[in-house]
């Protein structure tokens, strides 16, 4: 059988498996580890589920997913969105839609010290939903920002899906956090937009509340004063090179501690129970980057990512109008499958592409991640669609999707731009 | 045996706690350190180790608590007992599969202590790290058995 072929058997093997619903860390482990057994030899194959397990595991560079998972936990649980909410509806809740774009900037603001997308659904919505409700906002409009919101906690950094990929493709975690600020912006930036133009055509959608003293405007800001010292101390010390990634997670891990206990709600259950979480998160993450190593050495010894990548580049094509078609496949990957895991399994196949394109490694890195993020609002999956409505009863899953679908338009903007202007990724690094 | 899984999976999960305390401390403690004198050169070593540790004891935990990411498309549409059916298959070749990984684990730990393999930067022995690396992948395969014996009385009963 020739090695193209055993590639392809192995893919469809791991679709299949997946399909079934067995685990897609699962899927990987099993379909690399007799991938290598009949690709090379037992004892090979013996060896990556044993001493090449224990290299993955006790690797430094993947201590930084449980500090960063633990650190977001802990903030997840300190109070600090309240304030983050109160601040910024002091200063623009005067204007139309102001709770939704309050929502939309506390996403953002919770997305600079937490890296995951769910996290910051559930927290800011916690707080949004009832607030949205009692100023009359229409309930697909207020779904729809709050989902839309979550999804930032990934593209702004720290972010979770970023360290795996930047683990995946072997790129520098520093880099990929630098890069995607910018962008995330752009999304925020576009959703507010969104929101302005949807409360303009049609004001019942977002009533416009009272407008604050500038002594309210001013005090409102005292509340965030601690998770911006964070953001700059973690993020700031990560890009001065003062500290590694690790470090910088450590650190935010110390002080997200201290500010849980500042806001006086670090009690031991608290404690035990962001614990709980961010090891739960984290030995699914670990066994997903674990499973994809195993499974990438497999594609590797098939070369079949070389492959496509030297069958890509040879297409009578524009590179352009490949990696058109490159992301169309994760938006697809994305609306069905959880980001990380699509992450995961393509990125061993797609990313030689990109370098065998001419596109930078890094640029392909942040544009993929906004691409699959975007999977946590569309159907069927829409992860941040089910935990909104999870939060609010009266809500309906229709009302959900309608208010998810006013921000993917944004969204597809944001891609298209990226991808026309990559210089908007890379003029910072 | 779901009480036991609880058990010892809770258990596991509190010395997996204690782990990423003490890395999260470590981290900081060398960062502090390097500014007042030196550096303490075992850090990248021990912090690997005890990524290890942290993952592997918190795998029984998160299997017990469904962590793992499973995609629903397919499965969800098909009559009850199929679904059944198949998971018997699933959790039955997972528990098979990670019994042997678990199996491996053991083996390499006992492989590392006869050959007296040391660390590259510390030069102490690692093998206990591999036995308890291995002590969690087998209480996760513990997990799996209860999965697959749970699902396969479903299908019977069913």
């Amino acid at each position: 059988m020739s090695m193209t072929l055993v590639a392809l058997l192995g893919v469809l093997c791991l679709f299949l498996l997946i399909l079934l619903k067995m685990p897609i860390s699962f899927a990987m482990f099993m379909v690399g580890f007799f991938g290598m057994l009949y690709m090379t030899s037992p004892i090979a194959a013996y060896n990556v589920i044993s001493s090449g397990i224990w290299e993955q595991l006790s690797g430094y560079s993947l201590s930084v997913i449980p500090l960063f998972i633990f650190m977001g936990e802990l903030l997840f649980r300190s109070g600090i969105t309240e304030k983050i909410f109160a601040a910024a509806y002091a200063w623009i809740g005067h204007f139309r839609g102001s709770m939704a774009t309050t929502t939309i900037l506390s996403s953002a603001g919770f997305a600079a010290v937490s890296g995951s997308n769910t996290a910051t659904a559930a927290t800011v919505g916690t707080i949004a939903l009832p607030e949205m409700k009692k100023f009359g906002y229409s309930r697909a409009l207020s779904a729809g920002s709050v989902a839309a919101g979550g999804t930032l906690g990934v593209i702004i950094p720290p972010s979770s899906v970023l360290i795996v990929i930047a683990l995946q493709a072997e790129l520098a975690i520093r880099d990929l956090f630098l890069a995607s600020i910018v962008p995330g912006l752009i999304l925020v930036v576009l959703f507010i937009a969104t929101i302005g133009l949807l409360c303009r055509r049609r004001p019942e959608m977002g009533p416009a509340g009272v407008r604050s003293s500038w002594s309210v405007r001013w005090r409102s800001l005292k509340g965030i004063i601690e998770i911006g010292a964070l953001f700059t101390l973690v993020l700031g010390g990560l890009f001065a090179g003062w500290f590694t990634s690790t470090e910088a997670a450590a650190v935010g891990c110390i002080g997200a501690m201290l500010i849980t206990l500042i806001q006086g709600k670090l009690s031991w259950s608290v404690l035990t129970e962001a614990i709980a979480n961010a090891l739960k998160s984290s030995a699914m993450i670990l066994m997903l980057v674990a499973g994809a190593v195993i499974f990438g050495r497999f594609l590797t010894i098939t070369r079949l990512p070389y492959m496509v990548g030297e069958w890509a580049a040879a297409l009578p094509l524009p590179a352009i109008m490949v990696m058109a078609c490159i992301l169309l496949i994760y938006v697809i990957g994305g609306a069905l499958m959880d980001a990380m895991g699509f992450l995961i399994i393509s990125i061993p196949i797609f990313f030689p592409v990109a370098l065998v394109l001419g596109y930078d490694p890094i640029w392909f890195g942040v544009v993929v991640c906004i691409v699959t993020s975007m999977g946590a609002i569309t159907p069927p999956v829409g992860v941040n669609a089910f935990i909104v409505k999870s939060l609010d009863a009266e809500l309906r899953m229709g009302e959900t999707f309608r208010g998810v679908g006013y921000f993917i338009f944004p969204y597809l903007l944001c891609i298209a731009l990226l991808l026309v202007l990559p210089q908007i990724v890379l003029f910072v690094l | 045996m779901n009480k036991v899984n609880w058990v010892i999976s809770r258990l596991l999960l509190y010395v997996a706690g204690s782990a990423l305390l003490m890395m999260v401390f470590l981290v900081v403690g060398n960062i502090v350190m390097r500014q007042v004198s030196s550096s303490f050169g075992g850090t990248t070593e021990m912090v690997g180790w005890l990524t290890a540790v942290v993952v592997a004891l918190s795998l029984a935990y998160s299997q017990l608590t469904k962590a793992h990411i499973e995609l629903d498309l397919l499965v969800e549409h098909l009559p009850i007992r199929l679904q059944s059916v198949l998971y018997v298959l699933v959790s039955g070749a997972s528990f098979l599969f990670f019994s042997m990984v678990a199996w491996k684990l053991w083996e390499y730990g006992v492989s590392a202590m006869q050959r007296g393999s040391l660390s590259q930067t510390l030069r102490i022995a690692f093998y206990p790290i591999v036995y308890l690396v291995a002590l969690g992948f087998s209480a996760f395969c513990l997990v799996l058995l209860a999965d697959f014996l749970n699902s396969l009385k479903k299908v019977v009963t069913q």
